[in-house]
């Protein structure tokens, strides 16, 4: 795997509950320096000089950068979404291919980026957006659960499965754009800053998922994760004399793996059960297979458990899959402001 | 009817906001077997479990208890104290499965519906 990014820059969608207008924003790595714009006060239907002078009072280096954008995947192509992720796309040298869905009269769009340096051997995706196209497109793109944006999600998982398996010189994961849908990355910021974390707290969770690839790989999986007698059975195991500490679940394409520390909690697993039933019940909205595996890495905190995660699509340099930490209870308690503050 | 606790009375709200499924999946850990499951096999796993000891529950909330009529009364209306009594009954009966657990899917599905009222 190459070298971090240096600079993040993120698109967040509004919310009804985090202000109604989109939010570019950028965090140099090595400075620790924040920067933020919220596009209040922006012309929505001429977006981008306010976005080009953004980079410009960046004044830095924009060859080495990550963007992270929490939107939904299907995108009107009136919105200033649409707008704001063309122009990033524009200033970052990346593509940006979209697809039409007519649904009821109106056209959406779905959007895809990736890296400018795929010239060659690019996948043909047409077929892809061709099919996706013979769909119907919900009126509300927000709800992750219907089933077009299932459809939608699983077709853009193989898209990128496919770039994220191509082995190039080039670092083709960290120039693609990282999507990751608004409901994800709030669950994401809820498990780390509480139930309503403000602005800032949103963008550090997005700072999080974006430095470290496992973690978006996590969010975005399709893999079913350890049910809560798993987790039960594995501190269970841990004990017995010469028991194994590692415990690691399967999908086809990636690996959930658990590590019992010896700081792990041995006490009341009889409530691992029911809290890991309750956080499945509170992230119901985000999807079943999505609200597993946030109840997981809620149990993994609560009860100092480490969590990792692979893809079997992902390769280093030497055509390796990394495995790497998405949860640590020991890192989480020596910083638990491990995410910076702006 | 028994005075319940803070603790008893929070695990019993907690219980009434889960999905009747989910609650299937909290069955198979008081099997003590050490086998492991997917979630959604262990709420399948779960929904045997109950199943099998539901002609016990009928017995005792519809028969014994004679669950029909006594849905009617008005004290026991609020569901936290409708599983309270429910679980009273089905204590000790339900090869160490968890009483409330058990009652709550009860009420889940519905005195109705499980005594055929």
């Amino acid at each position: 795997m190459n070298s971090l990014p240096k600079i993040i820059i993120g698109l967040r969608y509004p919310s009804e509950t985090h202000g109604k207008t989109p939010i570019l924003w950028a965090y140099n790595e090595q400075t620790g320096n924040y920067s933020i714009e919220n596009l209040l006060h922006l012309n929505y239907s001429i977006p981008e000089p306010s976005i080009l002078e953004f980079f410009d009072r960046l004044n830095t280096d924009l060859s080495n950068v990550q963007v992270i954008a929490s939107i939904p995947f299907l995108i009107k192509e009136d919105s200033h979404y649409y707008r704001i992720l063309a122009s990033l796309c524009f200033k970052l040298t990346c593509r940006f291919m979209t697809s039409s869905i007519e649904h009821n009269g109106v056209n959406y769009h779905i959007g895809i980026g990736y890296g400018s340096k795929i010239q060659n051997d690019e996948p043909n995706i047409s077929d892809i957006l061709k099919e996706l196209t013979e769909l119907n497109a919900p009126r509300n793109f927000q709800r992750i659960n219907h089933p077009m944006l299932v459809a939608v999600r699983k077709t853009l998982q193989l898209v990128f499965g496919y770039f994220f398996s191509w082995k190039s010189p080039s670092n083709i994961m960290f120039s693609d754009i990282m999507y990751i849908d608004p409901g994800l990355s709030e669950a994401y910021a809820r498990f780390l800053y509480g139930n309503q974390p403000n602005r800032d707290y949103l963008v550090q969770a997005l700072v999080k998922i974006a430095l470290n690839p496992n973690l978006f790989i996590y969010l975005r999986s399709e893999g079913v994760v350890q049910s809560s007698q798993d987790i039960v059975e594995a501190i269970l195991c841990s004990q017995k004399p010469g028991g194994t500490k590692n415990f690691s679940v399967y999908s086809a394409t990636e690996r959930y793996g658990l590590t019992i520390l010896d700081t792990t909690r041995r006490d009341k697993l009889d409530k691992i059960p029911i809290k890991y039933a309750l956080n499945v019940q509170s992230c119901k909205d985000l999807g079943e297979n999505n609200a597993i595996k946030f109840a997981l890495l809620h149990i993994c905190k609560e009860w100092k458990i480490k969590l990792s995660c692979f893809s079997l699509r992902v390769f280093d340099d030497k055509g390796v899959c990394e495995e790497k930490t998405i949860y640590d209870p020991d890192e989480q308690q020596s910083n638990p402001h491990s995410a910076g503050v702006f | 009817m028994n005075h319940l606790t803070p603790e008893e009375r929070q695990e019993i709200q907690d219980l009434l906001s889960l999905d009747e499924s989910l609650l299937y999946s909290l069955l198979p850990y008081h099997l003590h077997d050490g086998t492991q499951y997917s979630p959604q096999g262990q709420i399948e796993v779960g929904r045997k479990i109950f199943a099998e000891i539901k002609p016990t529950i009928h017995r005792r909330v519809c028969k014994d208890w004679n669950g029909c009529e006594k849905i009617k009364n008005e004290q026991i209306q609020d569901n936290v104290a409708l599983v309270t009594s429910i679980a009273d009954l089905i204590a000790g009966s339900c090869g160490g499965m968890p009483a409330f657990t058990l009652a709550t899917i009860v009420v889940k599905i519905g005195i109705k519906q499980i005594c055929n009222c």
